[in-house]
């Protein structure tokens, strides 16, 4: 039930999405989703059946071939944060 | 000369002087790649990011001749109906300044509308360009899906959205059209289909031969204002020999609920990108790879971006895909069939653009839902992958504009422009 969203259920999708919110913002956060999801579960009411899709899809997938790419200029265009030829990320633990 | 803010960048950039559009003066809404001007998407996040390479359109567009005069305002990434999520502050509507041009595109259309430019670009994703039309009281057109290429646009809602052109007049809109759309190998989602010359089907000498659906659903809950200018261009239509049909379209009840689950779900995907790695705003934070990727986007993003990715997190993850995902995808094949059964007896569906007139600025800040129910009669046209225009109708007794949208069958582009080009000349003032 879309009631029982609580405090700890907004903590976990703040980590999984690695999305920060404030202590302030929570209590609001949490009225937000429980609208929400709870305009979400009209979906249920509205399908009484699986439907499936009716387009014809067409596979696009092409063998890989090297080409040309960016420039390693352009693609360290936007950091400061290299380190011979890598990006520099925080530790990963 | 008020400043509407409709920029985020100005800044004159052109290639050639030659070409289908020499000359013509155009704003490029900020989410659609410039690599000689920074695109931040509305955001901190990408404040002072430089693409490496041009979107699509801009390559076709800057080698047809146009001068590019700036990056337009918008919501966060597309997240809004107002401009007003947008870090860079809200965007006014040139037709009454204490109200909302629209959004997401909102300083695209509010620049048109102010006469600065011939023609601006936008992009939509849920009625991100056809809203800001219709509230700026200019011409907007959402392609079908697939027409014209995503490569370089930045993106949101990568199965709903399109980028298209916002003008005055509909002859820009199908000279814009003929630019940018076709077949782009950068982008697997653009149809092999060889296309029109949209600009055979202006001026139209009468369009008496068109049928158009309208769904009891897309006008009963609209405002008493925008109902009665829709019903009036309606009459205006009908007097000059257009057949009108009323149908009821059950499925397009759901179409917001749909929508914002899926775009959301879309959202949190396309936004995981942001970790302020390899490009974007970045923290000092001492922390190991999870805790700095929170800080970043905690700070880089805005408060509505925060809450869709959230919540497209939550409606696709293990145990809740069932119950939101699948079923917001099974609403959306039934809006599909739903379209392609009415497309059967009609040319074209029309509706009021958006149910509501432009809000004051700053009064649908505190309430998402009230903001999400107003994107109900643009929705389902992203959902149903359709072609979409809004024309502007009319306005409101205090010069507020409303919009009419007319729908077209996949890749009729050319029905829409001949009508809103036929409506241009002969009944719009």
């Amino acid at each position: 039930m879309v009631e029982d969203v609580t405090e700890d259920d907004v903590e976990h999708i703040s980590s999984i999405a690695r999305v920060g919110i404030s202590e302030e913002e929570k209590d609001d956060f949490i009225q937000q989703f429980r609208k929400i999801l709870e305009r979400f579960e009209k979906l249920e009411e509205a399908v009484d059946e699986d439907i499936e899709g009716n387009q014809e899809l067409t596979n696009v997938v092409r063998p890989d071939e090297v080409r040309d790419s960016i420039s390693t200029e352009q693609v360290f265009r936007n950091t400061e944060e290299t380190d011979d030829g890598y990006f520099e990320g925080p530790p990963v633990s | 000369m008020t400043d509407l803010n409709a920029y985020i960048t100005e800044q004159e950039y052109s290639e050639n002087e030659q070409g289908v559009l020499s000359g013509v003066e155009i704003a490029v809404k900020d989410n659609i790649s410039t690599s000689m001007m920074r695109t931040t998407c509305g955001s901190k996040m990408l404040e002072d990011y430089e693409p490496p390479y041009n979107a699509t359109v801009v390559e076709r567009l800057l080698s047809e001749g146009v001068k590019i005069v700036g990056k337009t305002n918008m919501d966060e990434f597309g997240m809004g109906t107002t401009t007003e999520t947008s870090f860079f502050g809200p965007t006014k509507n040139p037709a009454d300044t204490d109200h909302v041009p629209g959004g997401s595109s909102g300083g695209s259309a509010a620049t048109v509308a102010n006469g600065d430019v011939d023609v601006a670009l936008g992009t939509d994703t849920g009625g991100s360009i056809r809203c800001p039309a219709a509230f700026c009281g200019v011409y907007g057109l959402k392609p079908t899906y697939g027409l014209v290429s995503r490569y370089g646009l930045i993106a949101y809602g990568n199965s709903l959205e399109q980028i298209g052109p916002i003008a005055s007049d509909t002859d820009s809109i199908a000279e814009v059209m003929n630019v940018i759309s076709g077949r782009d190998e950068k982008d697997q989602t653009t149809v092999r289909r060889s296309v029109d010359d949209y600009t055979d089907y202006l001026h139209p000498n009468n369009i008496s031969d068109i049928t158009v659906a309208v769904p009891t659903q897309l006008v009963d809950g609209a405002d008493e204002e925008v109902k009665s200018e829709f019903w009036s261009a309606v009459e205006d239509m009908k007097d000059h020999s257009v057949q009108f049909k009323q149908v009821e379209m059950e499925s397009i009840e759901s179409a917001v609920e749909a929508y914002y689950v899926i775009a959301m779900t879309e959202a949190a995907s396309n936004l995981a990108r942001f970790d302020g790695v390899r490009y974007g705003y970045t923290t000092d934070t001492d922390g190991d790879w999870n805790e700095q990727f929170s800080d970043v986007r905690q700070d880089g993003f805005g408060e509505e971006v925060r809450r869709r990715i959230m919540i497209g997190t939550y409606a696709s993850s293990a145990g809740y895909q069932d119950k939101y995902y699948d079923k917001a995808q099974m609403v959306r094949n039934m809006i599909r069939k739903e379209f392609d059964e009415v497309f059967q007896e009609a040319d074209l569906v029309a509706s009021p653009t958006m149910p509501v007139l432009p809000f004051e600025i700053g009064e649908s800040l505190d309430d998402p839902i009230k903001m999400y129910l107003a994107d109900a009669n643009t929705t389902p046209v992203n959902l149903a992958s359709l072609p979409a225009m809004s024309v502007p109708a009319g306005e409101s007794e205090d010069g507020l504009p409303v919009g009419m949208q007319l729908v077209g069958p996949s890749f009729d582009e050319q029905t829409l422009i001949k009508v809103s080009s036929y409506m241009e000349e002969n009944i719009l003032q």
